[in-house]
């Protein structure tokens, strides 16, 4: 009695579900179905565990190729013309009188590179260098320290003390960088600090495309895969083609935005210590107030492609040739990403400022200059606008061709069926 | 009594062809309906323009007595002919979701789909993955999905199909159990036995055109006897004009011609009469559903064909 009461209620409330109703359900379970996934699971701890890794890694590295406090190598030596005759003693540069003895040297271990001057050098340059076995990441250190070593002594009996001292040490850079006005401004960053400042960004912008294309791409295949195996036609007597397509973009872009904040969380807190760990690379890293716009662009960006792989995940007539399709899709991308090194080198030029106005590439763009610098407040709200002008439209369109395209089984929906459907009102 | 299902002179064009030409029919609540037809003949496309999957081109549907599609689906339950489920999930867990669709609770859906797994013999697989059951195990399991919610109207396109006769079985209990609890059941077949079996009315669509409509015992007796069956100790000899006699089950069937020229009941119980013999048992035949089916098919396409030339 009582449980017939409770389905006489339950009937009750069935009848006054709304549309929200409808796509929490949605979400509900692809949310759940998304975050199971291994692979989902295995990529979002990927990067935390990566940047761990180099917190341990760089110090290890460090010490092992680091020649700080270290003794420089002693190098073996044959010098049958006397090049080498007038040079002061070194304890570091052992001469040898035959190429065996010095070769037997080196094989003890007693030297750890060996030269020998050819006899017509001063005619040719030849100098032969021999290295041990295990050698395969010797530093060319050795052969630049010997060429100074030859510099110094062809020059030192011919020149002032001073001259030879410019010899051995040719040039101290004073750098400069035209900057976006063409006005030369002091370039004071080291080498390491400028690799970081581009790598930075553009890693982070890959991987936030990647989530974003990931993200959308199991969208893609979820409505491609209901299709195939025909639990389509049981949902859409269930619930509405709009609230299908709208639970599925929300949850798997919820997913994405999940792993996206644990990239980012991890990227605050454990970047800056990885880059402490390496000379020189100063004190960059990744401001927590980058987190809102790189955030909206992320969303703004996966909104994007989403509505655009579930229409093509609907219109397709497999997963396979969804996936097919898919591709192509991200080629806007695969532009910006190859054009990265300009936007990152100047992040308010023409090329960057156009790609973060045009929809397909503003994501990244946006991205890529977000990490590499100051970007105009107008041009953020202004990329801003046309991904969700676009995005609107393109969800406009993708709702139309989702419903049309659900039933076609086995069948690629032609441009013409597309048109049609597009046409159809609601 | 609103009727759990009015359709009026429904149309469906894909291209050139009409699939569904201007059938109309209605489905009173709770009875089973049947919807026959051959292989093509627009039984399914008809169920998907009255669930609002599919719009129409021409025509109007009214479902459960009016109700807006929205408000209608989570009373409806469906079994379409395309039948799969997502192979990677768990048996329990899909079915769950399908309850949730229809609207129920989380909790409610769960106790609702562990409930039928049991009445379908398949909760031990409830763990399983869908892909890890056999087909018919599979269809079981998705048509408990579409009654799960206890729908007022059911669809069912083409349920017995692929099933052995232990599934059949099973599956038509289920059927008259969702009558007997007062629920609407359409299915379509072309399987005419299933039809005698469980419906009380139909209708009849080949080549998207409705041919025939009403209650199936209405529908034999318009069409007349097509031959009687006659227990004695002898027989009438020469056989009475107009039919040709066989011996079964200890029965003397004489079947009538289509043509209407041939004998009729009296004539047969006359020529028993005459002869003297006395008649243990006479039985009229009406023809069946399967006969009916093959004749006003093949009346439909011989009307075709004769227009087309």
């Amino acid at each position: 009695m009582l449980k017939q009461v409770q389905r006489d209620i339950t009937k009750a409330n069935m009848r006054k579900r709304t549309r929200k109703d409808e796509i929490k359900i949605i979400f509900r379970e692809e949310f759940r179905r998304q975050t199971r996934r291994v692979g989902y699971r295995i990529f979002t701890v990927l990067v935390p565990a990566i940047f761990l890794l180099a917190l341990i890694m760089v110090p290890v590295v460090r010490n092992l190729t680091s020649t700080e406090g270290k003794a420089p190598d002693v190098i073996g030596y044959r010098d049958p013309v006397g090049v080498l005759a007038s040079l002061p003693g070194d304890a570091t540069l052992v001469e040898y009188d035959t190429i065996a003895i010095g070769l037997d040297a080196l094989k003890a271990g007693e030297v750890k590179a060996f030269f020998v001057i050819d006899r017509a050098y001063i005619e040719t340059g030849k100098v032969e260098w021999y290295r041990g076995g295990g050698a395969l990441f010797q530093s060319e250190d050795l052969g630049t320290r010997f060429r100074s070593i030859l510099a110094s002594s062809l020059v030192a009996d011919r020149v002032e003390p001073a001259v030879l001292a410019r010899v051995n040490a040719p040039a101290e850079y004073a750098k400069f960088r035209l900057d976006d006005k063409g006005v030369p401004q002091p370039d004071t960053k080291s080498d390491a600090k400028q690799v970081a400042e581009f790598f930075v960004p553009y890693i982070f912008a890959l991987l936030l495309m990647i989530s974003v294309f990931t993200s959308s791409g199991y969208l893609l295949q979820s409505v491609a895969d209901e299709k195939e195996n025909r639990m389509i036609e049981m949902m859409v007597t269930s619930v509405a083609p709009f609230s299908i397509m709208a639970g599925k973009v929300l949850a798997l872009g919820a997913a994405g935005i999940i792993q996206v904040g644990v990239w980012f969380i991890s990227a605050v807190l454990i970047g800056p210590q990885v880059l402490h760990q390496i000379p020189n690379a100063g004190d960059l890293s990744l401001a927590p107030g980058l987190l809102v716009p790189v955030l909206a662009f992320f969303i703004g960006g996966y909104f994007l492609f989403a509505v655009l792989m579930a229409g093509i995940g609907a219109a397709a007539s497999s997963v396979k040739e969804a996936t097919q399709f898919s591709v192509v899709i991200a080629i806007p991308n695969v532009v910006a990403i190859y054009g990265s090194a300009l936007i990152v080198d100047q992040p308010n030029g023409v090329f960057a400022r156009t790609l973060s106005y045009i929809p397909f590439t503003a994501p990244t763009a946006m991205m890529l200059r977000l990490g590499a610098g100051d970007v105009p407040v107008g041009d953020i709200i202004g990329g801003l606008i046309v991904l969700v002008i676009a995005g609107i439209g393109l969800l406009w369109v993708s709702a139309r061709v989702f419903r049309a395209g659900l039933l076609l089984y086995g069948q690629r929906m032609t441009p013409a069926a597309m048109w049609r459907a597009i046409k159809q009102a609601g | 009594m609103p009727s759990a299902l009015e359709v009026k002179d429904l149309t469906k064009i894909y291209g050139n062809r009409k699939v569904v030409n201007g059938v109309t029919f209605g489905v009173e609540q709770g009875e089973i309906f049947g919807l026959l037809g051959p292989n093509g003949s627009g039984k399914t496309t008809t169920i998907r323009m009255a669930l609002d999957i599919i719009r129409p081109d021409a025509g109007a549907v009214s479902l459960l007595g009016g109700m807006s599609p929205h408000n209608a689906l989570p009373r409806v339950g469906y079994l379409p002919e395309e039948r799969g489920l997502l192979k990677k999930e768990k048996v329990l867990d899909i079915l769950r979701y399908l309850g949730e669709l229809k609207g129920l609770g989380y909790g409610e859906a769960k106790d609702r789909a562990s409930e039928m797994l049991h009445r379908v013999g398949l909760y031990e697989h409830r763990y399983k993955k869908v892909e890890a059951l056999s087909r018919g195990m599979t269809q079981l399991v998705q048509f408990a999905g579409a009654i799960l919610h206890q729908p007022d109207i059911i669809f069912l396109d083409e349920p017995f199909s692929g099933l052995d006769p232990i599934n059949v079985q099973m599956m038509k209990e289920l059927i008259r159990e969702q009558h007997a609890r007062g629920a609407t059941v359409v299915f379509s077949t072309h399987i005419m036995s299933d039809v005698e079996e469980l419906c009380e009315r139909v209708v009849l669509i080949a080549d998207g055109q409705l041919l025939l409509y009403g209650r199936l015992d209405e529908l034999k007796r318009a069409r007349g006897a097509n031959g009687v069956r006659v227990r004695a100790d002898r027989h009438p000899q020469p056989v009475p004009a107009g039919t040709s006699a066989a011996s079964r089950n200890g029965f003397t069937e004489y079947r009538f011609p289509d043509s209407g020229a041939g004998g009729t009941p009296e004539s047969v119980l006359r020529a028993y009469l005459d002869a003297g013999i006395a008649i243990e048992r006479f039985e009229v035949m009406l023809p069946s559903l399967n006969d009916i089916f093959i004749q006003e098919v093949s009346k439909a396409r011989d009307g075709a064909n004769s227009h087309s030339r």
